[in-house]
């Protein structure tokens, strides 16, 4: 072409390198400067132009890319003949002999391998011309490929004129008024041509990279095979004219098309050597295959081995994706490509938001590895980020490297920086390293470590935080150190280990354990955004065999309580081990199947005494004062046996199933002290008959039928009574009371308590479900327990420790005995509907006849527009009744105030002596007629993520605690995600309320909030640029349980 | 007034064999639990089922929605999410790839831990039955709508 | 071959007439003419003399075709188009209007197609764009396209 070469002497290997420089000087004087001008002073050792590779830093290529210098005959340096012969077109036959004779003896000397043979390619000037003065932007001439329309006159018809082979491309509208570039300090990455050059190269991809926006899917894992496919299919060259000379070198002019296999390129000229196998491309060069598309000026490719190498070119690498210009592109084979003086992004044509900007580029498709050095990022047109080296990766395989690294700002931590760094060790272990720094607390190391086999799988995970300054009060306040806490020295860590092996598709084991150093760990060091507020930590080991009909589990169970509040009883027992052994099978008896099942469990259950503060009275003042105290907690083995008979007889639209068990309960206790009786035992039947019908109607609502059922269902239920005093609360607890519960043949969890009973459910299911796809329109559950005795099992047992006897029993959250003796339940109704796609609401009603307050509340209300932008509107309302409440405590006789005793059934409730001023005082925390629990709950709740502009969406959330007046709950962020990167902040107001002391259940509301935990703010943000790095907290957890219906983005 | 008595608890006219692929253990449990009580079966390879149940579910997870006074959770929200697809024997597709969401919500306030696991554990069993009951309604809404 | 030029022409065909006063032969009728190595035939054949010499041949068909051995044991070229133009003196045949020329592992298509056997140079095409030339070069192992009839 028209460019000349320049040819330096090379440093270290001395030897001439001739590259190509840019600047193409205008054709005439082109054709005196090198007419005359020997190519190449020194003939002795040339080295092909450009194929060796620019020395750079030895250790800097991998060393599988040491390309040593290709001796290669020169490429056909296509120059203008002296003499411009332009043949008339007209003239049809004949061609002036002199070309032809000219250009044959050049050519024979083509043909022996000399040293430095220049060949005349006559009628070339016809390209010169035509290449516009800009080195890489294309003429926008008619004689560019593809489709060019301009309107027509005023009939608005397009007129549209094909040049060269059709690019089969989606129609781009050549935009002509100017971008609206936002505000940028550097100029823009591409100009608008090339963006235009890209999206034609784009268009070149059988699918388009940026269809799918996401790495994974665009990472076909490509098949090595058409290395062959290539060297088996042939070389299909379209142009306007071609001149082959002897079968084996050819040149092609104008709207040159070439393909081969998946390779194709267009370009205005090109030169092909047969016996080479190179193949030159000049002017608007166009080159794509699966791999790889490129855009430059000129290019020259070795077909065989799959090099190449380009000048000022553009790229575009369809797996990852990623699109680019580069200085010089080297194609080492077909699957490693080095850029140099490289500007690359992986946002689709036409949007610029980042680009990083390296001195090399490499992408290597095997490894599935992209290396650039020395790279500085440049985000919405402001340097941002500077890094000697950066890698990424290229397709969904793990990668060595830094993570994106994290960071906020947390009132209690200050700023906190975590950069993980990923470790990938073998393709079955990897580990992740996270140092982290907390402005207030240090340095903290964290990592964990994974690990597969065929048949086990774990993770161990730990975080270790040799000294925290802020406890251990080294924080410094003006110049000296404050000590909030001078003996404090102990390190804080956390280690997890999970571990699940499978021995044979029926033996599996799993191990949980968790241990933290510290009660405030989570609540000081733990992820906040992660934080669950627990107040315990569970550790299991089990090991389980199951088959069909047999279920065999034992298992080991601890829990470390990181509430300092739990004291006493109510830390959970430890149950080493807990052995369940489940039978079932199905009998047929005459024709109807009868389905027997035995559940048998055997529990050691431990627990440490434990010292509490108790609130004792002193015998003599009669008033009450806190006490460090002993307790004595039961302990012991627990044998529990219960076959059952079941007939489920069913037919089309009725059902009853009748269902009898008889459970054996063994206890051996210890520490009984010597009042009670080491060993209790209790032997109860339970007969249950549970049954129901189904009827169903046509009905047309707003046009459409759809079925509307109604499903009457009755259980009954009956059990003996039997006193269970003397036996210890190891793992019961009341059920929390919903529709569901009203089925379960016990109102108690666990197998301490069996209820006695003698009762009736009722209750109707009523749907709307359409009958085209079966969906359920709405649904709506009603019922109501009638009882036919009183209750009179609960959760009291006798009271172990003496000392502090309030009474012989003892029940941590009594119920009122008035609750017990009620005929009916409360009367429960809960709906749920799919109104259309994009709207479903959900409520809940709990009436209590006794009191005829309602004593339950929600309703939910959830609009989702496309996928992703949701509102949710909740209000939840709770009022327990069954439980004594503070009003219910007894109130000491005191100077001018009516004695009231408790009511009954929370005599032993502990109750605190109003002083007169308290009794007035509606909202003091001590006045028993402020009557509320913290049990209760008044809260509303709302959520959304809404689109604002152009990919930015609004999120966020607000919960507000009409209970205890006060914001719960609340963040709002901004959250942008498109192709090429994805931006979130939020600002978050929270509480984590492990760091306050003591609220147990029964203080008032008021008691608790005045020692309540103080609310947390945090700033959290997280940057990520897609197909690159990310930077930040992955909000995506926190966000879907944040959200109601949010889910993450794949 | 209309209202007649219509099948709905019994499985769908013959299809007593049922093959499973991908159910998580508990939900395989309840299956055949529920196949059981109406005498049906789980059969082991699809070749002898009369209808295959894909199900891509994961485990259950949950959410505190609700905080106390002193700033712990109490109530809590498990949502189970599992998408299913329904076959016939020679593995035609009955019925594409669909979710199913069940949620529940339960009070804890923290007080007694174990008694609430096993509440949980009780809960978490229903919801796989209610699932299964679910599949067993779309799979005779499906039948009932394709002719034979 | 080189010797081709040199060789005689003979044409046969079902009629030949010849007018002296544009010194021109025409032969109509599955015309044959062979001079060496090369071999037309063609539906109709004009012969323009100048000075006794045939200057330019030019035979038209429904494809009218060609073939040539360029060298001593080298495979032969073969051609077909509508027009056929062949200046002896010049060594150059010029095939217009759906020419294509099989060459080793090369096929050559397009609306005109010069081929100089001397040279063996094979020119296609026309420097305007909308000129069309197809060529295909088979790779190296497989066998060349054979000419298609």
């Amino acid at each position: 072409s028209d460019d000349a070469w320049n040819c330096q002497q090379d440093k270290n290997s001395k030897e001439w390198v001739c590259m190509g420089d840019k600047n193409p000087t205008p054709p005439v004087d082109a054709a005196k400067q090198l007419g005359n001008k020997p190519l190449v002073k020194n003939r002795a050792s040339v080295a092909a132009p450009a194929m060796q590779p620019i020395p750079e830093k030895p250790g800097a290529l991998a060393p599988a890319s040491k390309v040593e210098p290709v001796k290669l005959r020169v490429a056909p340096v296509v120059k203008t003949a002296p003499v411009s012969l332009q043949p008339p077109a007209t003239e049809p036959t004949t061609s002036t002999p002199t070309t032809v004779t000219k250009a044959l003896d050049a050519m024979s000397a083509a043909k022996e391998p000399v040293e430095i043979p220049d060949t005349t390619v006559e009628d070339i000037p016809v390209v010169a011309e035509k290449a516009s003065a800009t080195d890489v932007t294309p003429a926008q001439s008619s004689t560019d490929p593809g489709w060019h329309c301009g309107a027509v006159d005023a009939k608005e018809n397009w007129d549209c004129k094909l040049v060269g082979a059709d690019p089969k491309g989606k129609p781009k509208t050549v935009k002509s008024s100017d971008d609206d570039f936002d505000w940028r300090l550097l100029a823009p990455v591409f100009d608008r041509q090339e963006e235009s050059i890209f999206s034609n190269l784009n268009d070149r991809f059988p699918v388009d990279p940026w269809a799918t926006c996401s790495v994974e899917a665009s990472a076909r894992k490509n098949k090595p095979a058409d290395k062959k496919l290539r060297e088996e299919s042939p070389l299909d060259m379209n142009s306007n004219y071609s001149e082959v000379f002897d079968n084996e070198v050819g040149n092609y002019v104008g709207n040159v098309d070439i393909s081969r296999a998946d390779q194709r390129a267009s370009s205005q000229a090109a030169h092909y050597d047969t016996v080479s196998e190179i193949l030159d491309l000049h002017g608007n060069v166009f080159y794509s295959e699966d791999e790889i598309g490129m855009y430059t000026n000129s290019a020259t490719l070795k077909l065989a081995s799959d090099e190449a190498r380009l000048r000022d070119s553009l790229f575009i690498s369809p797996t990852t994706p990623i699109r680019g210009r580069a200085k010089a592109i080297y194609r080492d084979n077909k699957f490693l490509s080095r850029y140099r003086d490289a500007t690359y992004t992986s946002c689709k044509p036409g949007n610029q938001d980042w680009a990083v900007h390296a001195s090399e580029l490499k992408l290597n498709k095997e490894t599935g590895k992209g290396a650039a050095k020395n790279a500085w990022l440049e985000f919405k047109g402001f340097p941002v980020f500077y890094s000697p080296y950066l890698s990424f990766p290229m397709d969904d395989r793990r990668m060595t490297g830094f993570l994106a690294p994290v960071f906020h700002n947390t009132r209690s931590n200050g700023f906190d920086i975590s950069t993980p760094f990923y470790w990938n060790i073998a393709p079955n272990y990897d580990a992740t390293l996270r140092p982290r720094y907390l402005m207030e607390r240090g340095i903290l190391l964290g990592g964990d470590f994974r690990y597969l086999t065929e048949s086990a799988h774990g993770e161990f995970s730990a975080e270790f935080l040799p000294n925290d300054a802020k406890l251990s009060g080294n924080t410094k306040v003006g110049d000296t150190a404050v000590s909030e806490n001078p003996n404090y020295d102990k390190s804080r860590y956390q280690f997890s280990l999970n571990n699940a092996i499978r021995f044979s598709p029926k033996i599996t084991s799993n191990v949980d354990l968790n241990y933290v150093s510290d009660s405030n760990y989570f609540s000081d060091l733990g992820n906040s955004l992660s934080f669950s507020n627990f107040r315990y930590i569970k550790s299991n080991a089990d090991l389980k065999y199951i088959d069909d009909g047999i279920r065999l589990t034992t298992q080991v169970v601890s829990y470390q309580k990181v509430d300092p509040t739990l004291t006493g009883r109510r830390v959970p027992y430890r149950m080493l081990p807990q052995i369940n052994l489940g039978l079932d099978h199905t009998f047929n008896l005459m024709n109807t199947p009868v389905f027997a099942e035995l559940d048998s469990e055997f529990v050691y259950f431990q627990h440490d005494t434990d010292t509490e503060l108790k609130k004792v009275t002193n015998p003599v003042t009669g008033r009450q004062n806190l006490q460090s105290v002993t307790t004595v907690v039961p302990e012991g083995q627990r044998l529990n046996i219960k076959p059952s008979v079941s007939l489920p007889w069913k037919s089309e639209s009725a059902y009853i199933t009748p269902k009898a068990s008889l459970q054996y309960t063994q206890y051996l206790l210890n520490n009984q002290g010597d009042a009670h009786p080491d060993t209790v035992s209790r032997v109860l039947p339970i007969l249950s008959v549970d049954s129901g019908l189904y009827f169903e109607k046509n009905v047309d609502i707003a046009s459409t039928t759809l079925q509307h059922t109604l499903e009457p269902r009755l259980f009954y239920l009956y059990i003996p009574r039997t006193g269970q005093k003397d036996m210890p609360v190891f793992d019961s607890g009341l059920y929390d009371f919903r529709y569901n519960s009203m089925f379960r043949e016990n109102r108690f969890s666990g197998t301490d308590r069996v209820q006695d009973a003698n009762q009736f459910t009722l209750a109707l299911t009523s749907r709307l479900i359409d009958p085209r796809n079966g969906k359920e329109r709405l649904k709506l559950n009603v019922g109501s327990i009638l009882y036919l005795q009183d209750r009179d099992v609960t959760l009291a047992s006798w009271n172990s420790d003496e000392t502090t006897s309030d009474g012989d029993t003892y029940e941590a959250n009594p119920e009122k005995s008035a609750f017990r003796q009620q005929r009916f339940s409360n009367f429960v109704a809960e709906a749920s509907s799919q109104l259309s796609d994009h709207f479903s609401m959900d409520a809940g009603l709990q009436w209590n006849p006794r009191t005829n307050y309602m004593e339950r509340g929600n309703i939910g209300m959830h609009f989702v527009n496309n996928p992703g932008e949701l509102i949710n509107l909740s209000f939840q309302y709770r009022r327990d009744d069954s439980k004594c409440r503070t009003s219910d405590a007894v109130i000491e006789k005191n100077v001018g105030v009516a004695y009231k005793p408790a009511t009954p059934g929370c005599e032993n409730l502990p109750h605190a002596t109003p002083t007169a001023a308290e009794l007035k005082d509606p909202d003091s925390p001590n006045n028993p007629y402020n009557d509320n629990t913290t049990q209760d709950i008044i809260l509303s709740d709302a959520s959304f993520r809404w689109p604002i502009y152009d990919d930015w969406y609004g999120i966020g959330r607000w919960q507000y605690s009409w209970a205890y007046g006060r914001t719960q709950e609340a963040f709002l962020g901004l959250e942008k995600e498109n192709c090429c990167w994805r931006f979130r902040i939020i600002g978050r107001h929270y509480f984590n309320g492990l760091t306050n002391p003591n609220s147990s259940v029964t203080t008032s509301v008021a008691n608790s909030l005045a020692s309540g935990a103080e609310a947390q703010t945090g700033v959290f943000f997280q940057i990520e640029l897609k197909g690159l790095t990310g930077i930040g907290q992955k909000l995506d957890d926190f966000f879907e349980r944040n959200i109601y219906g949010y889910q993450k983005p794949q | 007034c209309g209202y007649h008595l219509r099948g709905s608890f019994d499985l769908p006219k013959g299809i007593k064999k049922i093959y499973l692929r991908g159910a998580s253990t508990l939900l395989r449990e309840q299956f055949s639990k529920t196949l059981q009580g109406s005498s049906g079966q789980l059969v082991n390879s699809p070749t002898t089922a009369e209808v295959i149940v894909g199900i891509f579910d994961s485990d259950i997870k949950q959410r505190g929605v609700s905080l106390s006074a002193g700033g712990r959770s109490n109530e809590f929200e498990l949502t189970y999410r599992l998408e299913y697809e329904l076959r016939d024997a020679t593995n035609k597709v009955l019925l594409a790839r669909e979710p199913m969401e069940i949620r529940r919500e339960y009070f804890n306030d923290q007080q007694d831990i174990i008694a609430k696991d096993n509440e949980e554990s009780v809960i978490r069993t229903e919801m796989y039955q209610q699932a299964v009951r679910g599949i067993f309604n779309r799979l005779r809404a499906v039948l009932a709508t394709k002719p034979k | 071959l080189e010797t081709d030029s040199e060789q005689p022409i003979t044409i046969d065909s079902n009629t030949a007439t010849y007018d002296d006063k544009t010194a021109t032969s025409i032969y109509t009728g599955n015309v044959v003419s062979i001079q060496g190595s090369i071999h037309v035939t063609s539906d109709q054949l004009v012969v323009y003399f100048k000075d006794g010499d045939a200057e330019k041949l030019v035979f038209t068909g429904k494809k009218a075709k060609f073939s040539q051995t360029p060298s001593v044991g080298a495979k032969d070229i073969t051609g077909e188009a509508l027009t056929g133009e062949y200046y002896p003196k010049k060594n150059l045949l010029v095939l217009i209007d759906e020419a294509t020329v099989w060459q080793g592992a090369g096929s050559y298509a397009s609306q005109i197609i010069k081929y100089d056997s001397k040279n063996s140079v094979v020119k296609a095409g026309e420097k305007t764009s909308d000129s069309k030339v197809h060529v295909v070069l088979q790779p190296k192992n497989k066998a060349p396209a054979k000419p298609t009839p």
